[in-house]
């Protein structure tokens, strides 16, 4: 068996940008170190804040759960979870049966909420007219937001990795929306929005699955029956791989991003309004929720202007 | 042996509920594997006979390689 670098136990993972190799217990410190670094870089958390992980029972959001429970102690935190349960047959159930398991036994407050109730439909029964992707991530920070408003929360935390990342990074320069790149991860918690942060932001996807296994979160790994053939699903391939042939390419994108980010600030970026129909924050008149739930709400034919 | 002089090595492999035997090249490693099922290594763990190991083991006789998807969508 391939040896760790720093110990002579078997190796369980080989960090390819540097060339590293991990016994079980050298990566899991690896992994939290590097994650704690990122949040005291980026002043993500405060002493005493009170905090809301949005949990889907993934890998992703569990280990972003594990690491702000752990530390909870230290910092005084509040930490509760919120799930969105979009009504995805065959998926979401599961998921949500993982998050459910982990609160329960981490003793953390769960809080479900849904886009029957919140929204009166479920994503199964509206994703006909446009991509069902289209209107998940929306209405789940939608309801992530209404949510972490009612609770009171100073964060809110989501697992987004490294890949999750520069896929929306990629797909933004492929669209060409320049002030969403320049907006792109300053959630910084004004004009209505609960401050949002990405303990997991530097991780790559692949290292949060491995930590995930290591401590048996009990994570779900199913993949939403939503998401193949999707632009993102496409660069999330072509982005892999590049990394393959390319070591370190996904950290080249991010800090490339985050260089241009001041600069595109200041050149293209728009002050946010008030959206006219919920009073959410927008940067448009109306904002993107109430534009697709008035699609949603339109008869037979009719197309929305 | 084959008339080329290789010597083949069989292996269980087990992705997403389903198994498979798998015959390689001697001194083939976890990588090659993933190589000819067409899956980048970036996108998944491997467990080889139940242990998560890095993709440079070679593989052996009898091994049981079991394949985990790392990355999701959704």
């Amino acid at each position: 068996m391939q040896r760790c670098d720093r110990c002579s136990e078997d190796a369980v993972y080989l960090r390819r940008y540097s060339g590293q190799r991990m016994c079980s217990e050298h990566f899991l410190n690896y992994f939290e170190e590097k994650v704690v670094k990122t949040i005291k870089k980026e002043k993500m958390l405060q002493r005493g804040d009170k905090v809301g992980v949005g949990v889907s029972g993934g890998k992703d959001s569990l280990t972003t759960l594990h690491m702000l429970k752990n530390l909870q102690e230290d910092l005084d935190l509040e930490v509760h979870a919120i799930a969105v349960d979009e009504g995805v047959k065959g998926y979401r159930a599961d998921t949500l049966g993982a998050a459910k398991n982990f609160c329960s036994r981490e003793k953390i407050p769960l809080h479900v909420v849904s886009f029957k109730a919140g929204l009166g439909f479920t994503l199964d029964e509206v994703h006909k007219k446009r991509s069902p992707c289209a209107y998940c991530g929306v209405f789940r920070r939608k309801l992530l937001n209404e949510t972490g408003i009612k609770l009171g929360l100073d964060k809110l935390a989501t697992g987004h990795n490294l890949d999750d990342e520069v896929q929306a990074i990629m797909m933004n320069y492929i669209s060409g929306d320049v002030e969403r790149i320049a907006r792109y991860g300053s959630g910084d918690g004004k004009g209505g929005f609960v401050k949002r942060i990405k303990p997991l932001a530097e991780m790559p996807e692949k290292e949060v699955a491995l930590y995930a296994l290591l401590w048996d979160l009990g994570a779900s790994f199913a993949e939403c029956p939503y998401a193949g053939g999707t632009l993102r699903s496409k660069v999330r391939d072509w982005i892999n791989a590049l990394e393959k042939d390319h070591p370190g390419i996904k950290f080249s994108i991010l800090a490339g991003s985050r260089k241009m980010q001041p600069l595109l600030r200041n050149a293209a970026s728009k002050e946010l309004k008030k959206c006219e129909k919920c009073g959410a924050p927008s940067s448009g008149s109306v904002c993107k929720a109430c534009l697709l739930l008035e699609e949603i709400n339109l008869k037979g034919n009719e197309t929305l202007i | 042996m084959s008339v080329f002089g290789l010597v083949p090595v069989r292996v269980e492999v087990v992705q997403e509920g389903s198994r498979k035997s798998l015959r390689l090249r001697k001194g083939d490693r976890i990588d090659d594997l993933l190589e000819k099922l067409g899956i980048n290594r970036e996108t998944v763990l491997v467990r080889l006979n139940n242990k998560v190991c890095v993709e440079e083991e070679i593989l052996r006789e009898g091994d049981k390689v079991e394949i985990i998807k790392a990355i999701s969508g959704g």
